[in-house]
């Protein structure tokens, strides 16, 4: 009788254990991973997430601050701005496929497309607006794209990032994909984003400090020194897979697609810092 | 004379077969290989050292080196076993890593 109760205690406190994670969903996880960062690292604020590195190193700081003295990627907005304003050879245009016509959305991307069920970057929009009109894709790393992607992301400037996971079964596995893809580790050097920008974030990595995840979404596309132009999240996590010594998915791919949907959702309610300015 | 001839007859012989031998390793070994790689492919955890092993152990096959070609092609296959164990194992593993 005695055992027969033990195990039914046992059996209760199991079950009391696991609820938090079978309950566990989107609105549950951005709170725990907010609040994570925010025990971690105390002083800083919510908002100051977004300049990610430099939070960690007055040095850095002082000389990043001195580069957005002339921001290097203005150049790339400008660009963008032209090419976004340029009439395709059918006479549209890409405000013509964006609500708002593309000014002052970017906060709500990437978003999930009911119609295909997938997730939609910002930069693969922007595809199939071209496709829609007969023009091919472009590159989703860098180049025209990316300028693109920071002319619409400076139109976002400040506003809150607000990426939405709908009640759909889809949308969830999505969000939960790029969830697994996050934390799972993955090439020679075993290593996860998380490794990095969860469990190492603000210590040093060679010469440089790490970003937390909690807002380094919130700063692409951004101009790196080390590229020399402006690169998108999608060349972001190219170069990490590479990095750890991992076959990078495609650009397009569900994989990216999945991860930037989780990784954004995780920076919700921060705002939007880009384009930005990295070493 | 007629001894001496019989010897490099031999020798010749014995020459051919480790060379045939050496072929058929090396592309069994790259087959091998192959056939994890394409397993890590599935699981979408190929590393680039395995795509690398890969190459260059075909790159060997072609010009004839094939005792190169073979020992590249099973590192390759061992780099893509590793490659595989992990995936696997990330299935379980990674939700030990989320932010609680």
């Amino acid at each position: 009788m005695q055992r027969t109760s033990a195990m039914i205690v046992a059996l209760a406190m199991l079950t009391l254990g696991a609820a938090p994670l079978a309950k566990a969903g989107p609105a549950a996880d951005l709170k725990a991973f907010q609040a994570y960062f925010q025990t971690r690292f105390p002083t800083l604020a919510l908002q100051d997430y977004v300049d990610g590195p430099y939070n960690f190193s007055a040095n850095d700081r002082a000389q990043w601050k001195q580069i957005l003295e002339f921001p290097p990627y203005s150049f790339a907005v400008d660009a963008g701005k032209t090419a976004f304003g340029t009439k395709f050879p059918d006479g549209a245009d890409y405000a013509s496929c964006f609500p708002l016509g593309g000014i002052g959305i970017a906060q709500d991307y990437p978003k999930f497309d009911e119609k295909t069920g997938k997730v939609v970057t910002i930069g693969i929009a922007i595809n199939e607006c071209r496709k829609r009109h007969g023009l091919k894709p472009l590159s989703l790393t860098k180049g025209e794209l990316a300028d693109i992607v920071a002319y619409m992301t400076s139109t976002s400037d400040g506003k809150l990032i607000h990426v939405v996971i709908p009640n759909d079964k889809r949308a969830i596995a999505a969000y939960e994909a790029g969830k697994e893809y996050f934390y799972s580790r993955r090439g020679q050097l075993n290593f996860s984003c998380a490794s990095c920008h969860v469990q190492a974030a603000g210590k040093r990595l060679r010469g440089q400090y790490l970003a937390p995840a909690l807002g380094i979404t919130a700063s692409f596309p951004v101009y790196r020194s080390k590229w020399g132009d402006v690169g998108t999240l999608v060349r972001r996590f190219i170069g990490c897979n590479r990095k750890v010594r991992s076959v990078p998915a495609k650009p397009d791919s569900a994989a990216y697609r999945d991860l930037a949907y989780f990784l954004t959702y995780m920076s919700n309610g921060l705002p939007i810092a880009g384009p930005g300015a990295r070493s | 004379m007629k001894r001496i001839n019989c010897v490099l007859v031999a020798a010749t012989f014995c020459l051919g077969v480790a060379h045939a031998a050496g072929k058929d390793d090396a592309a069994r070994a790259i087959a091998a290989a192959a056939a994890k790689m394409k397993t890590a492919a599935t699981l979408d955890d190929q590393w680039t050292p395995t795509v690398a092993s890969f190459k260059a152990a075909k790159a060997a096959e072609a010009t004839g080196d094939y005792a190169n070609a073979e020992a590249t092609a099973k590192r390759a296959a061992a780099l893509a076993a590793a490659s595989i164990a992990q995936a696997r194992s990330q299935k379980r593993l990674w939700r030990n890593a989320v932010t609680r």
